[in-house]
């Protein structure tokens, strides 16, 4: 009797664990999958498909990279532009396939945080556009080191980057290579957007201050009494391009005029960020900024396309093509104008905010890097990448332009996410749209010439020595940043509760932290 | 001998104890086997080499729930608003489940059972619009359809820290009261109507019968739920907290709690060492307070405590 009472606790355990093993295994594939059950059957047809060339062309290791989808499911042609891409990947001797990983965009993080823990499911290949910046990942040793590889594998990057090895630096963390940055526009200046029909008469030219362009918008209002330009919102409508915030997005801590000045400041005691608030100030009064700043979430550009405002500040990369793509497609219903405010500046914050990694779960590394090395260097694959498979997602017109097929007419019918975008490895060697100028991607070369590097161009600082301190003015701010910057407190009042609460939760110790290992990272440069 | 005693039970009783080992076992699995990632709160979590092999990180990890002078902010407001509201929440549940007790009307009965149950099947982001519906500073309900008819100036509710207090708890009892008034009443069907009969008989009025018979009837439900309630003391509705409030900082004084803090210092920081750290704290201390509550109770009254 006890023999059988043993007999069926152990099977009971076993069959228990059994299941819980099965279960957690499952809900792990479906997790790392996208939200949907379709991306799973995508998931194991592409386990199928690559299993079975295997057997006859070598056995090529498969590696897995994380694709962001809006929706939360992949594009309808995503298998089709796997096959291209694994092809071409195999022609051109890579040595290994790509598996797509779609990830929603609503729950990347969580998604992404599970693909990079370690385990068969993790990511080989990672973009960490919208996911976390480099140095969370380097601390949380999640990313490889690149250096050797890139010498190995990677020397069409390295060549690449040659004219601009500034550039590649800002992929560095202590004088390490962990990220590869995007090849493409990296500068982007302030800019104030608007439509044409209510800034008709009223002059839009590149203006070098806050203040100019509060005269601008003064002209607008009084033009359009009933109508305003700047979007208060729970998101942010500014964000200073003009200075090198070291990128903290939080600014604690920043380089005021950094093409000259290595001295870390406080941003919030800046004349600069005082200036603004008297801006605020004029705009809250005059109405110029929307009321109701609690209820609109909306980010900038959502708050402009559906007139919440009939204008809107916020930073983008090459004014001329941004109006010339969005009144070709009329992405905000009527044509638009706009303006660039203060110079256009090279920094590592803006740079570094695309980069691709190689995970250090990865098993196939040199394989990783010689895919990686192909995504930024050959124009064919880097086709298929952003633009899908020819006469499927995408056609070309007689222009040499791409454009849609099939009946599409944006993205999303194209069944790929077509198009120029900033996180793609290199979209200069692919050919512009047809809502495009044909000459957009030499204009956004151009920009990255003449941008001015700030003197902090490649530092990447690490607040993990302050990470208390930094932890508590995250608190500070999300409590009065807002408020102040959509006017919706006595700014008189609140700014210096504002910059007492920041001292007290230990800013002057970010800064200091900050200017430490800025001054190391100048004085290893020299 | 006694060894002998005990294994004969068992095996007199053994269809009882198979029957015990699927709840065992879930319970071992979902509850005791992932103790072992408390260690990670005293790690410096490195994915690259797993968590046993990742450097210890001592206590370094739980310093920044105290790094700021505001920190007793959030302590006061996690343990304060649940003082309040196992207080108000559990003399609401009571006084509705006994008023519904005396209803006679089945169908009015089971009507505002259904009824007072909906706020609390809601989820959070809707609720969060009920509330700002009433207190949008512009064209809310009490701005627009009471101080002005009264003739006083609108308050713009979400930039003013005083009145959240009482805000959140109204909203806090609103949402919450008719599941407790549940728990409540499922208790109160189950005592013996001869009880009520014989106080009846000896002259005892409606008020005499609640004070003499249900409350002495409960006081065993009473007290579980409410050192249920004080071993969450340390945690906070992360939803009333965060979303009510439509996350404005200017609130913070009255609205930040342990976890919504923790939220936003980690939101940027993806550290799992210090979320693990914090989720520690909140329970180490909710155990002593259970603890300390139960040894009290069993001090007062041993038939009524929980162990």
């Amino acid at each position: 009797m006890k023999k059988l009472l043993a007999l069926v606790l152990a099977l009971a355990m076993v069959f228990a664990l059994a299941a819980c093993n099965k279960a957690d295994s499952g809900s792990t594939t479906e997790a790392a999958a996208t939200e949907g059950a379709g991306e799973t059957k995508a998931d194991t047809e592409t386990k199928a498909d690559t299993q079975a060339p295997a057997a006859d062309d070598g056995n090529y290791p498969t590696l897995r990279l994380n694709m962001t989808s809006f929706t939360g499911e992949p594009p309808a042609h995503a298998q089709e532009v796997q096959d291209a891409l694994n092809a071409k990947l195999i022609e051109k001797g890579a040595g290994a396939k790509i598996e797509f990983v779609w990830v929603g965009f609503a729950d990347m993080r969580t998604q992404l945080n599970l693909l990079l823990t370690g385990g068969d499911d993790s990511l080989d290949i990672l973009n960490s556009f919208w996911y976390a910046p480099i140095g969370e990942l380097v601390a949380n040793g999640q990313v490889a080191p690149l250096d050797d590889l890139l010498k190995s594998d990677g020397q069409d990057i390295l060549k690449l980057y040659e004219p601009y090895q500034v550039v590649l630096d800002c992929g560095k963390v202590n004088g390490v290579m962990y990220g590869i940055p995007t090849f493409t526009a990296w500068s982007s200046p302030n800019i104030f957007l608007c439509y044409e029909a209510e800034a008709e008469g009223i002059e839009m030219k590149n203006v070098d201050t806050v203040d100019q362009m509060t005269e601008v918008l003064i002209k607008l209002k009084e033009k359009n009494p009933d109508k305003y330009f700047v979007p208060g919102a729970t998101e942010p409508y500014w964000v200073p391009k003009g200075i090198d915030y070291l990128g903290d997005t939080n600014y604690c801590g920043v380089l005021m005029d950094c093409t000259k000045d290595t001295t870390v400041t406080n941003y919030y005691e800046s004349e600069y960020f005082v200036n603004f608030l008297d801006n605020v100030k004029i705009w809250k009064e005059k109405e110029i900024i929307s009321p109701d700043s609690m209820s609109n979430n909306n980010p900038t550009l959502m708050s402009f396309q559906n007139k919440i405002t009939y204008g809107t500040t916020g930073y983008g990369y090459n004014m001329t093509n941004t109006i010339y793509e969005a009144n070709m497609s009329q992405q905000y219903g009527a044509n638009i104008t706009g303006f660039e405010v203060g110079d256009r500046l090279l920094t590592t914050g803006n740079i570094n905010t695309y980069l691709f990694h190689v995970t250090s779960f990865c098993k196939e590394k040199e394989a990783a890097m010689r895919v990686l090395n192909l995504l930024y260097t050959d124009a064919e694959i880097a086709t298929i990448y952003t633009d899908g498979v020819l006469g499927v997602t995408y056609g070309i017109n007689d222009e040499g332009q791409c454009c849609y097929v099939n009946g599409a007419t944006d993205a999303n019918s194209a069944g790929w996410s077509v198009g120029y975008a900033y996180a793609n490895p290199n979209d200069f060697l692919t050919p512009t749209w047809d809502y495009q100028r044909k000459d957009a991607y030499e204009l956004m070369q151009q920009d990255n010439a003449n941008a001015i590097p700030s003197l902090a161009l490649g530092f990447t600082c690490d607040l993990t020595p302050v990470a208390d301190q930094a932890a508590a003015c995250t608190n500070v701010i999300a409590q009065y940043y807002n408020p102040l910057m959509n006017g919706e407190v006595d700014i008189d009042e609140v700014l210096p509760q504002f910059q007492q609460a920041l001292h007290d939760a230990g800013i002057d110790a970010i800064i200091a932290e900050k200017q430490k290992q800025l001054d190391e990272w100048l004085a290893a440069k020299k | 001998m006694k060894k002998k005693t005990t294994l004969k039970r068992v095996l007199r009783f053994w269809p009882l104890y198979l029957m015990l080992i699927p709840g065992t076992i879930y319970l071992i699995i979902n509850n005791y086997i992932p103790l072992f990632g408390l260690v990670i709160a005293f790690k410096k979590v490195d994915y690259s080499v797993g968590i046993l092999k990742s450097p210890w990180a001592g206590f370094s990890n739980f310093t920044y729930l105290f790094a700021t002078k505001d920190a007793w902010i959030m302590f006061r407001n996690t343990i304060g608003y649940n003082i309040v509201f196992i207080i108000l929440g559990n003399l609401l549940g009571l006084v509705t489940a006994i008023a519904m007790d005396t209803i006679k009307n089945k169908f009015f009965k089971n009507f505002s059972q259904v009824v007072i149950l909906i706020p609390y099947l809601l989820s959070i982001i809707i609720v969060t619009y009920v509330v700002y519906a009433f207190l949008n500073p512009s064209n809310g309900f009490i701005n627009n359809s009471i101080l002005k008819p009264l003739g006083a100036k609108g308050v713009n509710w979400y930039n003013v820290p005083k009145p959240w207090p009482v805000i959140l708890t109204i909203v806090h009892l609103w949402m919450s009261f008719g599941y407790s008034s549940i728990l409540y009443y499922s208790t109160l069907i189950g005592i013996d109507k001869t009880y009520y009969e014989a106080a009846v008989v000896d002259g005892a009025g409606t008020w005499r019968q609640i004070t003499h018979v249900t409350l002495p009837c409960m006081k065993g439900t009473i007290i579980i739920l409410m050192i249920l309630a004080i071993g969450r003391i340390c945690y906070s509705d992360f939803g009333l907290f965060y979303q009510i409030p439509m996350h404005s900082g200017l609130l913070y004084s009255t609205t930040q709690t342990i976890d919504t803090f923790v939220f936003r210092a980690l939101l940027e920081q993806n550290n799992i060492g210090r979320s693990s750290a914090a989720g520690l704290f909140q329970s180490v201390l909710g155990f002593i307070l259970v603890v300390t509550a139960n040894t009290v109770v069993s001090k007062l009254d041993k038939e009524s405590a929980l162990f």
